[in-house]
């Protein structure tokens, strides 16, 4: 109803002001309150005075929510290099759990200037970029990526998060293609493996519902339609 | 709150638009000197003004404050933009444009209200009249099909972003400067119909008008320098002007205005060109809301494109009718009652601003044509077809070379009765130069003809521009004469610039891996690194060069390939080296084979000789603008400061 009120305020300071700046007669003044009614009209049949504003102020410091802490912490149980790229690793990914994915970006990045051949750092460059591209791969994280390759072919990172990229990307056949890879090269022991391993069997019973579901229903149709021919 | 204050507003500002439209134009039919009336209307157009100041501020606020309850917040902001593209999104886009669009149109008329003391309370009232009838047209566009205030219910989670092409501290600057261009012009359309209604076209008219012909010019032409340099550095292709239709659609405007800037000079001082004067104040404006059609109606696909309805396109249509075809039919009808002014010989200044204005006026024929034409074809017939630069550069430059050239001589002509006794040795030098300079790239230079007779041209026009200055004491000379020399000496300069990137500039396609160099003309260009990087909303590949000529230290270049996210886009940021005769221009094209695991990336470079003296000369045209209306301030004002001056060659 603020708004009313303030429509109010302003069609009286509209004609005070007019007053004030002189040159109008009390009839002409009269007849600018009718016009301005006119305006009121026009804004009370269009306007929602009831209905409030919504600011939303910037939050750089907000946290990174329960799904990207869990992909950091799978990040680091990827992690192989346990030498001086570890140091950098912690206090970036203290920035990124802080939400401050630049500031983790650029600390990734002089580490990486010390540390050009880590894997690690690379895959933690990576997946800082596709916590800002909300999970989708774009061609820079695409680089760190295959960075992390080039520098260890086996480390897991890479292939990981592709596939979780392809699954943002509603591609699941391609996220299982990445993820039957990790586990097809995956060591004896660590703790990712049955992270990932329960991932690839949920996505892949999941597809597979989908799959015999979609069957069913197309067999449906085209039963429905053969009796349709018949009775013609 | 703020919205449904801004809607308020923005109905309240209509009201009174009406009512000021309806009493300003009232007076044209009455008899008597409507004094009654005619000063209230200045009152009204000034309150009018401040409502719909207010109304845009309150935009702001709402984009500033990322309020996600209002429909156009949420299309075209987000809450982690940086605030100064939260503050430009507020124009960024259709609905905030239109509405800078409005408050510009309000404020112009509150200032014509406010200071003009030199026409008739009746002319203004008319004139103010018509500026609220044009402002009432956009108000009902805004209310009824493109409101700013919408609301959205349920409030939105977050905002969907600007475009990210979009957000650079240019577009902070680019449009509000055209827009002033564009609505400056509205000015004039309405001096124009008021003189007309009122049979009161002549000097004073013109006095009136001319200050803001030439504001309007200088915006527009800054605005377009200032855009022509966005889209070079932006967008990446290494060009500076596409021909793109909305690039022409301001490129229309200004053609007019400049040939208006020149009849509404004659008419005031010389009084002369009436017809002239009127028919340009009617086309400029026209070709305003052209553009404005070509902008809004969704006929176009374009990084300035804004809206894409066809019913916000019929919408602006109608306006486009309405307004122009009904002054072009006031025209018609009142041309009879235009008096002729004072008579000139052929072979005058006059005479050679006639010759300014044919081949202003056939340069824009010739636009106009080459960006409808595509349109009408498809509409017509179906058939998709592109009219480029081919068309245009072949049509218009060689009529640009006759304007050169007679931007050289005119100058240099006597006011109505013919050619001096001075004129043919003044016009030597510049003659001879430019027979000297075009004879010297003919020979030394493979150069095409056209590049060649421009730079002649260019450096006949700097020279000649600068004589007018000869023989006067520089103390005693009008501003305005010092401000078009340096407009004419900017136009001088912008054409050696286009010449000189025209037939001089040279381009590289290659592939480089981390560490390889690669050899272009004097330069050698090493790929030193590529690298991830992260920005604030986007993320990039960036490539970083070291640039080095004749064995000198080198310069790191960084270009980029951005991927932003809200909304998703990609952009290239070109790296650029600035010389003192040139600019080194490189762009990431990409991965080889598009696979980022390739060790080899493509890229483009070129050099392109004085390329910034496009712009350098679009600066001093406006520079020479902004004198030229420093020089025109009330005399009361001006007496103030300093001594007394002779009214000389007010040109401009």
């Amino acid at each position: 109803m603020m708004g009313f009120v303030w429509l109010l305020a302003l069609v009286l300071a509209v004609l005070a002001g007019l007053a004030w700046l002189g040159r109008f007669r009390a009839g002409r003044l009269q007849l600018v309150g009718a016009v301005l009614m006119i305006g009121a009209a026009g804004y009370a049949w269009q306007g929602q005075p009831g209905y409030a504003g919504a600011p939303q102020a910037p939050d750089n410091i907000q946290s990174v929510d329960q799904a990207g802490d869990m992909l950091l912490t799978l990040r680091e149980k990827m992690d192989r290099n346990f030498g001086p790229a570890k140091s950098w690793l912690i206090t970036s990914d203290g920035l990124a759990r802080a939400g401050s994915h630049r500031a983790s970006a650029a600390y990734l990045e002089a580490g990486l200037k010390e540390n050009p051949r880590s894997a690690d750092l690379w895959n933690a460059l990576g997946v800082q970029m596709l916590l800002i591209g909300e999970g989708q791969m774009s061609p820079a994280a695409e680089l760190a990526f295959d960075r992390a390759r080039q520098n260890n072919p086996r480390h897991p990172g890479p292939d990981y998060f592709a596939g979780l990229a392809a699954l943002t990307d509603n591609r699941p056949e391609d996220a299982l293609r990445y993820w039957d890879r990790v586990l097809a090269d995956a060591p004896a022991e660590g703790e990712w493996q049955p992270i990932v391993a329960m991932q690839r069997e949920k996505l892949g019973a999941l597809l597979t519902a989908l799959r015999s579901t979609e069957t069913r229903r197309t067999e449906q149709e085209q039963t429905e339609q053969g009796k349709g021919d018949e009775r013609q | 709150m703020i919205a449904e204050a801004g809607l308020a507003t923005l109905w309240l500002a209509a009201a009174l638009a009406l009512l000021q439209a309806f009493w300003g134009l009232s007076l044209a039919v009455r008899r008597d000197d409507g004094a009654d009336i005619a000063r209230p209307v200045r009152s009204l157009a000034v309150v009018q003004a401040l409502l719909v100041l207010l109304a845009f501020g309150l935009l702001v606020w709402l984009f500033l404050r990322t309020d996600l309850s209002v429909a156009l917040v949420v299309a075209n902001s987000h809450v982690d933009k940086p605030w100064l593209y939260k503050f430009a999104g507020a124009w960024g886009n259709h609905e905030g444009s239109m509405l800078l669009w409005v408050a510009i149109l309000a404020a112009s008329g509150a200032l014509i209200a406010s200071f003009e003391r030199r026409l008739g309370d009746r002319m203004v009232a008319v004139t103010l009249g018509m500026q609220a009838l044009l402002g009432l047209g956009f108000f009902a566009f805004l209310l009824f099909a493109s409101n700013p205030f919408a609301r959205l219910v349920p409030v939105a989670r977050s905002g969907q972003g600007l475009n990210p092409l979009l957000q650079d501290p240019g577009l902070a600057f680019h449009p509000p400067t055209l827009y002033l261009g564009y609505v400056g012009l509205s000015v004039a359309f309405s001096f124009a119909v008021a003189a007309l209604l009122l049979r009161e076209v002549g000097p004073a008219m013109a006095r009136a008008m001319r200050p803001w012909v030439l504001g309007a010019w200088l915006f527009l032409t800054l605005g377009i320098a200032a855009g022509s340099y966005w889209a070079y550095y932006e967008l990446g292709w290494g060009g500076w002007w596409f021909w793109d239709p909305v690039e022409n659609a301001s490129l229309l405007p200004w053609l007019a205005a400049t040939a208006l800037l020149h009849s509404v000079a004659v008419l005031a001082n010389r009084d002369a060109l009436r017809s002239w004067t009127i028919i340009l104040s009617l086309l400029a404006f026209s070709m305003s809301m052209l553009g404005t059609f070509l902008v809004r109606s969704g006929i176009l696909t374009s990084v300035h494109a804004f809206a894409v309805d066809p019913q916000r396109g019929s919408f602006i249509l109608a306006l486009l009718t309405l307004y122009t075809g009904g002054a072009f039919i006031l025209f018609g009808l009142r041309i009879g009652t235009v008096r002729q002014g004072k008579i000139f010989a052929p072979l005058s200044r006059e005479g050679g601003l006639v010759l300014n204005n044919i081949l202003l006026s056939v340069i824009l024929a010739i636009v106009l044509f080459g960006t409808l034409y595509p349109l009408l074809a498809e509409a017509l017939s179906g058939t998709k077809l592109s009219v480029g630069p081919p068309y245009f550069n072949a049509v218009t430059v060689p009529l640009a070379l006759v304007l050169v050239a007679a931007l050289m001589a005119g100058p240099l002509l006597r006011w109505r009765r013919g050619i001096g006794s001075g004129f043919l040795k003044k016009l030597a030098a510049p003659a001879l130069v430019t027979i000297l300079v075009a004879g010297w790239f003919a020979l030394m230079t493979d150069a095409g003809w056209m590049p060649v007779a421009a730079l002649g041209l260019a450096a006949g026009l700097a020279l000649a521009s600068v004589l007018p200055l000869v023989g006067r004491k520089l103390s005693r000379t009008p501003l305005a004469v010092y401000g078009m020399v340096i407009a004419h000496l900017g136009v001088a300069v912008a054409i050696a610039g286009m010449a000189s990137e025209s037939a001089f500039n040279r381009e590289k396609l290659t592939g480089l891996e981390v560490g390889e160099s690669v050899k272009f003309d004097d330069w050698t260009v090493k790929l030193e690194a590529v690298r991830p990087v992260l920005g604030p909303n986007w993320t990039a590949i960036e490539a970083e060069l070291h640039l080095s000529q004749n064995g000198e230290a080198p310069v790191v270049m960084r270009t980029q390939n951005r991927t932003f996210f809200t909304p998703l886009n990609r952009t290239s940021e070109a790296a650029i080296e600035t010389k003192w005769d040139g600019q080194f221009y490189a762009v990431l094209a990409g991965a080889d084979d598009g696979d980022s695991a390739s060790s080899q990336w493509r890229f483009r470079f070129w050099w392109k000789p004085f390329v910034t003296l496009i712009w350098f000369g679009g600066l001093l045209m406006g520079l020479g603008g902004a004198i030229s209306l420093f020089g025109r301030l009330p005399k009361g004002v001006w007496r103030r400061w300093l001594p007394r001056r002779r009214e000389g060659y007010a040109d401009a």
